[in-house]
């Protein structure tokens, strides 16, 4: 995997940003969490990002077009970005939409790039919590420098404190 | 001889537990590489596991 391919995807990303055609955006999942921790295994890059609404309608197709339009081809629920599969994720949850304002900037190779913050992470780990999230929030919580009383009030104003001490009794109790 | 294999375990365990030392101390060390490199190794750890995939019946 060349340097270059995944330029090249956070090349896209920023350009459509800087457009509007993406109205706010966040990496997430593996790539955002690899950023805090060890490198691991992954394939793609997940996108979350707040769809624009008209009339009440979310919308959903005119970065996709945008794409197309631009050469990228769709594999299963992926759009191909050279080499690299992405999958763009529309926000469905006030977690989610929280989480993509809340990111922060980073820049990979000059290119700023929005990715999630840890604790938000762990948030939406925990929300989905299928085994290879409870990977994720292990690396999480005995990597990253996670800002506990910031991760205790968004876990608590979005349900998720049981869950969160369940998940630390099982694995840290 | 039962002596002799509880002796062995000690050492066996404290053996264990300096490579488990030693891991975390690498995992560390990764997790401050910079994000460039994380991801490229990413990428590549996918790689080479689909390769492997190919040989388990």
């Amino acid at each position: 995997m060349e340097d270059k391919a995944v330029e090249r995807v956070f090349k896209v990303i920023n350009k459509m940003y800087q457009e509007g055609r993406l109205k706010d955006y966040a990496v997430g999942g593996a790539v955002a969490t690899i950023y805090y921790t060890e490198p691991f295994a992954t394939k793609d890059i997940d996108i979350f990002f707040i769809p624009p609404e008209k009339d009440k309608i979310i919308l959903l197709t005119p970065f996709y077009d945008f794409l197309l339009k631009k050469g990228y081809k769709t594999y299963k629920e992926y759009i191909m970005i050279g080499e690299i599969p992405i999958q763009f994720i529309p926000t469905a949850t006030e977690l989610e939409k929280e989480a993509v304002e809340k990111a922060i900037s980073i820049k990979y190779k000059n290119i700023e790039v929005k990715i999630l913050r840890p604790e938000y992470l762990v948030a939406i780990f925990l929300e989905v919590f299928r085994p290879k999230d409870r990977d994720k929030l292990i690396k999480l919580f005995d990597q990253a420098k996670i800002d506990k009383a910031l991760l205790r009030d968004v876990l608590a104003r979005h349900n998720l404190d049981k869950k969160f001490d369940d998940f630390r009794e099982r694995y840290y109790g | 001889m039962d002596n002799i294999i509880a002796k062995n375990q000690k050492e066996v365990e404290k053996y264990r537990q300096m490579i488990f030392r030693s891991k975390e101390e690498c995992r560390r060390i990764f997790a401050k590489e910079p994000f460039e490199k994380k991801i490229k190794t990413a990428f590549e750890l996918y790689r080479r596991a689909e390769y492997i995939k190919k040989f388990v019946r």
